[in-house]
């Protein structure tokens, strides 16, 4: 519901009739499924007019850190980190992986 | 066309969050979102700890459940400020739901708000009601699985309270796995045993409490 007003909120502001397309950032971290974002994404399209038609791209990003003892960036494969895959240290900092956000809409 | 953004799909809940902060930060309070799976034993860690402090803190509580008014009804009879909150089938309280009752809730005649959650290891951490901190209940029968298996909230909890510490002898839990596992997350975490029943280990949570509350 939140990306639809989103999407509604800025079709407002272009002046145009229909949203096309939403492209979201999702982080990997969010424990958001993407699958279940898109069914719900159908589901919630009904509340909106404009928006019966619009498709949900979604771009997954990795879940990622920086180590405060060896200086590295990483990211990873999984959605959560507990060591630095380098050199094992437990002191980093997560850098990516907690987005999501509306990135891009096509509104005509 | 296409139009460009960058814009949180949590904005709305995230922005009045932040006005939920503001006005219990000005109004002196310190607030917890305390969270727990169903039965860890919230509502009966709030019966004990509320009259321990009494005269020392005053205490407001707001009680997030899914449906009915029995923890509510629990605080109530302690003699301090009680909102109950019904979901009505949502899994989580957000900030909008604080943000509704907040100002029936006599701010200035509290010291500590603690904002119980629904029970549930997943959604309510996930989503910031205002609260200044956050406080994590985790009853040992559940297991020491738990810190790997729902981290989330272990990440982001200033304390973990280990509760029911009186059924140790009955059960094979390792408590030095959660210890690890919950650090290795969230390495700041401070970590009570305790057991509401016995009143074991009630004390250290009582003084971080009440430290807390004064370290503002």
């Amino acid at each position: 519901m939140s990306i639809l007003r989103i999407a509604e909120d800025a079709r407002l502001k272009e002046g145009a009739s229909r949203i096309d397309r939403v492209l979201v950032r999702v982080g990997r971290a969010t424990g958001v499924m993407t699958d279940s974002l898109r069914f719900s994404f159908e589901y919630a399209r009904a509340e909106f007019p404009a928006a019966t038609g619009a498709e949900l791209l979604v771009e997954e990003t990795p879940v990622g850190g920086r180590c405060a003892k060896c200086a590295a960036s990483f990211t990873v494969e999984e959605r959560f980190v507990f060591k630095c895959p380098l050199c094992g240290s437990e002191d980093f900092s997560i850098t990516s992986g907690n987005e999501l956000d509306v990135l891009e809409l096509e509104v005509n | 066309m296409q139009v460009r953004m960058v814009k949180k799909i949590l904005e709305a809940n995230d922005r009045i969050a932040e006005e939920n902060r503001r006005t219990l930060k000005d109004a002196g309070v310190l607030s917890i979102n305390l969270m727990s799976a169903p039965g860890a034993g919230k509502t009966t860690l709030l019966a004990k700890t509320i009259p321990v402090l009494a005269g020392r803190l005053r205490f407001g509580v707001i009680e997030g459940d899914i449906q009915g008014t029995y923890d509510a009804e629990v605080i109530a009879a302690l003699g301090v400020p009680v909102i109950q909150i019904n979901t009505e089938g949502a899994c989580h309280l957000d900030a909008n739901m604080i943000s509704d009752i907040l100002p029936e809730m006599p701010l200035a005649d509290i010291d500590v708000l603690v904002i119980e959650n629904v029970g549930n290891l997943v959604c309510p951490a996930e989503f910031d009601v205002g609260e200044e901190a956050k406080v994590m209940l985790l009853s040992v029968t559940e297991g020491h699985d738990k810190p790997l298996k729902y981290p989330l909230m272990f990440q982001k909890s200033e304390a973990l309270i280990l509760n029911k510490i009186d059924l140790l002898p009955h059960i094979d839990v390792d408590m030095e796995k959660i210890r690890r596992d919950a650090l290795a997350l969230n390495p700041k975490l401070k970590i009570f045993e305790i057991s509401c029943r016995s009143g074991e280990g009630m004390d250290a949570w009582i003084t971080w409490l009440q430290t807390r509350r004064q370290g503002r």
